[in-house]
């Protein structure tokens, strides 16, 4: 299986996923504590190294979003038009996934290759950033809110930056007019998203553009000539944000130029106003004279939205558009931070079909009526269809589809001590065995059906398995058991068991010759669950060794994949991490069917008194009609006497009925062979490598042995091109004037050795 | 016929032998009989001095040898040479191309080598334990080793 490149276009169309060269993908920081600190990284406090896999989530970003789109504008700025229609430049645009997948910090750079999807490199400690490499995260953990930064008038040096509800509930916009750039904060586990709204904060443009907040627009290209860039910085370390884009040298614009030969030349100003349009037709953003840099007046164009009374509100829905656009949660805060998914106040983007946003969203319960709202990873949890990856065939990805929650839709996944299943039976026991409303209770709750008809599977996995930071009521088909609480899963379906080092830096150091391959090195590794694997030294000695698990919560399977240098795929070996616990004999639906059957019998005998009393009417008619028919008396008195007949054996047999209904009774609740029929034998939690190799025979000196009897090699060049002990198989002796005797006697000892 | 003797201690196989030890020339007095350039026999006269050499330069072949004096009753010396193809032409020798299968390398390559003397009974055995787990053996008693999936 591909990626549908109909819909996502070719990779070489997407973001380039190199920020530390190609300047165009786009990259946050997950905040640190402190401000001016963001080269530590926060988030390896707070992700679980076991969260962090290799599946790789993406979707698909909106080409109508300007985080896509406004580095294409610049071409299409010259001297006769500075109106600028991004429709035009759209034509050859195409959505664009958006790649979140894992960085750990103080991984190698091995590892963020591994996720991304061609390959290249990522800056070592960015923590999020589109297209290239975004980290794994619990997409619902993940808050993102919008902040404009605003100026008083277009061309103002003095910036400041606000949170949109901050900006607009506390009307802002009044005095800051100017929207000069939209972006968001984000935050991670729960937290809330990094407010430290000083300019110093978010302006930071070093390197990797490394700042709190992410651009929801930033795009970047190396040279003067970029389209389009984000960032001013002026006075090394106070830093201002800004939206603005240099004209390309092309057009004939020489930076420097002073403020009023630029506006002359370009006609920009107040007076034209000229617009931008998005790929919608909306003429939102405004263009304006800027400067790049206070020190040297670079100047350039820029633009804002000039936001008021007017249209403070469509701002605010372009905004959030904007929002959607980008794919994940965000967070209209206001003095509330701790919201969540489905809570007033939270939007959820929605997708198309394809995996590509589309601008809208959901907000509060209506959030939840999204697929989205599901997700727990950045990886198997993806909204796309992960089997649908970029290069998923080519570089080994293992797939755990049973992790998605795209298959657990409806379900709920709890994760429980054994104590709580116990308690989850006694509950259903106490709700409908001694509860004597609990037929009736039954009845209205589970329609008909056993209630262990909801229960799709209870497993022990060999597992800490990840699970939710709160408990929540458990849930059983209709009912909800208030007493009863129990974590749910929140797991990724995966963790991995580490790596080891093959390449001499660990604790396996190789011979650097043929004995580290077989017959003289072989290796066997033993994974937990799985058994003990034969592995082809050839394949890894001088790289590293990596074991992923993934496990199946519904079954208990578990597969292992194998990994060379953390993503090429060697072998994928199957086991079973969890026991079936046949929670049976809530045998509620067979009492209630015996309870039933008996009513049913117990009706039939009604209908049949009832039939009777019919027929006696019936018989009564013929015996009233008999004189004008004639010869039907007869029949008709057959039928009465067989209906009273059934009339006293119909009451006999309700009475019989009612009491064996009344000693009819459910077998409890409960577990059956629990842990005996699905024993492990774990010979140990960690994966161990076990190597066999070679051994020399006593008193093998290899100095001695490579001058006396030589190394066996294969070099194919001049005979003086080695010293010491050289042997060859085969000498071309052309060019040496000796007797043919002596040539002879040269191919003889080149063949038993010379030192040369 | 020039003749330089040394004393060497090289091995014969060395494509270059150390000929750094010069015992004396001497001039040929007459060849024993006829001789070519392979393997002649010389008649010198005595000095006592040459016993030592076991090598030799003769100018007339361009060749080196390894040689035997010999002495006569006559205050003669023979000397018995032995050409030394390898010294001889050492410097063609280095230029030529050639398919080297073996070479004093220091230590094995990633050529298997049969020769190499592996012990066929004993193994260096090796076991090298992953980093980290996930998983657990808790039962379901200290953690929430249970997944329960209900509808």
């Amino acid at each position: 299986m591909a990626v549908n490149y109909e819909v996502w276009g070719t990779p070489e169309q997407w973001c380039n996923p190199n920020p530390g060269s190609g300047y165009e993908a786009i990259e946050a920081k997950l905040p640190k504590a402190t401000a001016d600190s963001y080269y530590d990284i926060y988030y390896n406090n707070l992700v679980p190294l076991n969260e962090i896999d290799i599946s790789n989530c993406f979707w698909g970003i909106s080409k109508n979003s300007l985080f896509l789109s406004l580095k294409y504008i610049s071409p299409y700025i010259n001297n006769d038009n500075v109106n600028v229609d991004i429709r035009d430049v759209y034509e050859e645009q195409i959505d664009r996934p958006a790649i979140f997948t894992a960085t750990p910090n103080g991984r190698s750079q091995s590892y963020h290759h591994r996720y991304s999807p061609d390959r290249s490199s990522a800056p070592p400690d960015s923590a999020i950033y589109f297209r290239g490499v975004v980290m794994a995260f619990n997409y619902q953990k993940v808050k993102t809110t919008p902040f404009v930064a605003v100026r008083a008038t277009p061309q103002s040096n003095a910036q400041t930056i606000y949170r949109l509800d901050q900006y607009i509930t506390d009307n802002k916009y009044v005095n800051y007019p100017y929207i000069v750039a939209i972006g968001y904060y984000v935050s991670y586990n729960g937290g809330n998203p990094a407010y430290d709204l000083s300019l110093a904060t978010i302006g930071h443009v070093k390197g990797y553009n490394v700042h709190y907040g992410s651009n929801l627009f930033y795009a970047r290209s190396s040279g003067i000539d970029s389209f389009l860039t984000s960032w001013r910085e002026t006075n090394g370390s106070v830093n201002y944000l800004c939206q603005s884009f240099i004209l390309s040298e092309n057009i004939n614009y020489n930076i420097g130029d002073s403020e009023t030969a630029f506006a002359y030349k370009y006609s920009i100003g107040e007076q034209t106003q000229p617009k931008i349009y998005n790929y919608d037709g909306d003429p939102l953003w405004e263009l304006y004279t800027d400067y790049m840099d206070g020190s040297t007046r670079k100047y350039c164009v820029g633009y804002a939205i000039h936001a008021t009374a007017d249209n403070i509100n469509d701002v605010r829905d372009y905004l959030f558009k904007q929002m959607a656009y980008i794919g994940l949660p965000f967070y209209y805060l206001d003095s509330d931070k701790s919201k969540h998914i489905g809570d007033s106040g939270v939007y959820l983007p929605k997708f198309d079909i394809n995996g590509i946003t589309t601008g809208e969203y959901a907000e509060g319960a209506a959030a939840l009526n999204l697929p989205n709202s599901e997700w727990t990873d950045g990886r198997t949890g993806s909204g796309y269809d992960p089997t649908r990856r970029p290069g998923n065939d080519d570089y080994g990805y293992l797939i755990n589809p049973f992790n998605s929650n795209r298959f657990t839709t409806g379900l709920n996944v709890w994760c429980m001590y054994q104590q709580d299943i116990l308690d989850v039976l006694a509950g259903i026991n106490n709700l409908y065995l001694t509860d004597p409303a609990g037929n009736e209770k039954w009845q209205l709750d589970f329609k008909g059906s056993n209630p262990d008809d909801y229960i799709v599977s209870c497993k022990a996995m060999l597992l800490n398995i990840a699970h939710s930071d709160t408990t929540s009521a458990f849930k059983l088909g209709p009912v909800q058991f208030d007493g009863i609480a129990c974590y749910k899963y929140n797991g990724t379906g995966s963790f991995s068991f580490g790596t080891i080092p093959l390449d001499g830096t660990g604790d396996y150091t190789p011979y650097g010759d043929f004995r580290d391959y077989q017959p003289y090195t072989t290796m066997e590794l033993y994974i937990p669950l799985c058994g003990t694997v034969e592995i082809d030294p050839e394949f890894f000695v001088g790289h590293s060794i990596e074991i992923i698990m993934m496990y199946d919560i519904y079954t208990g399977a578990c597969t292992a994949g194998i990994y060379r240098d953390n993503f090429t795929l060697y072998k994928a070996v199957n086991g079973q991490i969890g026991a079936d616990i046949p929670v049976s004999a809530m045998q509620m639906g067979t009492y209630q069917n015996s309870v039933h059957a008996l009513q049913a019998a117990q009706k039939q005998n009604e209908i049949r008194l009832a039939s009777s009393a019919v027929t006696v009417a019936a018989g009564a008619a013929a015996l009233i009609a008999a004189p004008a028919t004639g010869g039907t008396s007869l029949i008709a008195g057959v039928g009465l006497i067989t209906g009273a007949a059934g009339l006293l054996g119909g009451v006999m047999q309700e009475q019989n009925y009612d009491y064996q209904i009344e000693h009819t009774q459910p077998i409890p609740a409960q577990t059956t062979a629990a842990e005996t029929q699905n024993n492990f034998c774990v010979g140990g939690l960690y994966p161990i490598l076990y190597v066999k190799r070679a051994k020399m025979l006593q008193g093998y000196d290899a100095e001695i042995y490579s001058h006396t009897i030589g190394n066996a090699c294969l070099i194919n060049g001049q005979v003086g091109s080695q010293t010491g002990l050289v042997i060859c198989s085969s000498v071309d002796l052309s060019g040496v004037p000796a007797t043919v005797e002596e040539i002879n006697a040269i191919k003889q000892a080149l063949g038993k050795g010379v030192y040369v | 016929m020039q003749i330089t003797f040394y004393k060497t201690s090289s091995d014969p196989k060395c494509l270059t032998k150390d000929i750094s030890t010069v015992i004396g020339s001497a001039h040929a007095l007459a060849p024993t009989e006829q001789v070519g350039c392979l393997n002649p026999v010389i008649m010198i006269d005595y000095n006592s001095l040459l016993l030592p050499a076991n090598y030799c330069y003769i100018d007339t072949f361009g060749r080196y040898y390894w040689c035997n004096v010999a002495v006569t009753t006559a205050q003669r010396m023979i000397v018995s040479c032995k050409v030394d193809y390898l010294m001889s032409w050492a410097s063609y020798i280095k230029e030529c191309p050639a398919t080297i299968v073996r070479a004093e390398l220091g230590k094995p390559s990633y050529v298997a080598d049969n020769k190499l003397p592996i012990d066929s009974r004993r193994y260096f055995t090796q076991g090298i334990r992953f980093p980290q787990t996930s998983l657990s053996g808790g039962g379901g008693l200290i953690q929430p080793n249970y997944i329960m999936v209900t509808r």
